[in-house]
């Protein structure tokens, strides 16, 4: 058939389906409504990621754990160990999901995708470290603790436990064995040897706190690094700001 | 009767469209048809169900016409549409991998000048790109068939693939060193009796 015969008979034809098939034009409010839809599923996209973006410096102040640097290499390896990668691998999926679902917009398609990309993650980072600076996610933490924090109570949980890191108020001092107490209320005891490294010198009180990496045997944590840990100021394990005022 | 939406713009014609007005949408099938026909036959090489994926790209153009914006051209959405549906149509027959993000839109480029009036009337590319139209990869055929064929601008054409206008650039200036390579083999072996 060529272009000619074709033209003949395109709107006929297309007449006769939109007739036999009673086809109809989709109504505005259809459009509007799936515009609002994607708005929304945007902007709960950026709340989901600034929840994420925070939560993981959050998770990184609750713990000190920027202090490991001073630990060397192997102060490095519990912070890749320890570090919430899961939750950085679902922000950066939810990043490309929400640049997906705004693809569509001209202000988005029309620039290269790495300025809006760069633009997205410039204001995350700032607004996800504003909100890990407020006492929300310490007040999350708190619910977690008892219990009354449904979905996200396991990961908060987490959050005071991370892998080979341990945080504690000093109880006890012996020369070969500390004891301190945990977040939780229980003690632990810490083994001291030749190989435990004190980076900040080991000139610790009774009362002071602990920031404490080893690997947990038999009870006992066989410590291989110890360093003073500052709470964050809304700790509430740990007096929050309540003790910081008196 | 439809003389009279002979004078109207594509614009005005959708808009009659959107308030239910056939006659409109006819006038406007007629102006396109035959453009929607040469782009699927350019960009759609070995498709022999052309006549349907038209006729398709129509029917969502009219089931949709109440997402056209009218301070908007109607010819850079209707292109989208078609683009789409030749697109799903390539896929389907093709089995290509689906791509999230274009690596060519990541990044910002230089804009090459829009050198329309230069060359659009230059036959000799046109009869040129035809030849070598099938051994230029879809992704790179296309804003060359809008550019050259459908002579579109480089922001229409942006537009109608919802990517950056410097991207555009850089596909048609990637298709026309493909069809260099390609022109320049054929002259080797004897295939071709010009210089390009």
């Amino acid at each position: 058939m060529s272009i000619k015969e074709i033209k003949d008979s395109i709107w006929e034809k297309l007449h006769d389906k939109i007739q036999q098939q009673k086809i109809e034009v989709k109504n505005k409010k259809y459009f509007v409504f799936q515009n609002i839809l994607s708005m929304t599923s945007g902007v709960l996209f950026v709340l989901l990621i600034l929840f994420c973006f925070s939560s993981i410096f959050f998770f990184v102040s609750h713990n000190n754990l920027l202090l490991f640097s001073h630990f060397g290499l192997r102060g490095w390896q519990t912070l890749f160990l320890a570090f919430p990668w899961g939750l950085l691998v679902l922000t950066i999926v939810l990043i490309f999901l929400l640049e997906f679902i705004f693809k569509k917009y001209q202000l988005v398609y029309r620039r290269p995708l790495v300025y809006s990309l760069g633009i997205f993650l410039v204001f995350t980072f700032i607004f996800g470290s504003i909100i890990a600076r407020t006492s929300w996610h310490d007040d999350l933490l708190e619910q977690a603790r008892s219990r009354h924090l449904p979905v996200l109570g396991g990961m908060y949980r987490n959050f005071d436990e991370p892998k080979n890191l341990h945080i504690g108020k000093l109880r006890e001092q012996t020369e070969f064995m500390w004891v301190m107490q945990s977040r939780r209320g229980d003690l632990q005891f810490v083994l001291i040897s030749a190989n435990t490294n004190f980076p900040q010198g080991d000139n610790f009180n009774i009362g002071d706190f602990l920031l404490v990496s080893g690997i947990k045997n038999d009870g006992k944590i066989e410590a291989w690094g110890i360093m003073p840990f500052e709470p964050r100021p809304f700790d509430k394990a740990f007096g929050g700001m309540r003790q910081r005022m008196k | 009767m439809l003389a009279s939406y002979q004078q109207l713009n594509d614009e005005e014609l959708a808009v009659l469209t959107q308030k239910q007005d056939s006659q409109a949408y006819e006038e406007l099938v007629k102006r396109y048809e035959a453009k929607m026909f040469r782009y699927g036959r350019k960009f759609l090489r070995n498709q022999t169900d052309i006549e349907d994926l038209v006729q398709d790209t129509f029917l969502k153009a009219y089931v949709n016409i109440n997402s056209f914006d009218k301070d908007l051209k109607f010819s850079p959405w209707l292109y989208r549409i078609a683009h789409n549906t030749f697109i799903n149509a390539i896929k389907k027959q093709e089995k290509q991998p689906f791509l999230f993000f274009d690596p060519d839109a990541l990044f910002p480029h230089p804009i090459a000048k829009d050198k329309t009036d230069q060359t659009i009337n230059d036959e000799q590319i046109k009869a040129t790109i035809d030849r070598c139209l099938a051994e230029i990869d879809a992704k790179y055929r296309e804003p060359l068939i809008l550019f050259y064929l459908e002579e579109l601008s480089y922001q229409e054409i942006g537009d109608i693939l919802q990517i950056p206008v410097s991207t555009v650039g850089v596909r048609i200036k990637r298709a026309k060193d493909k069809m260099a390579s390609i022109l320049t083999s054929r002259l080797r072996s004897g295939q071709e009796n010009y210089e390009y």
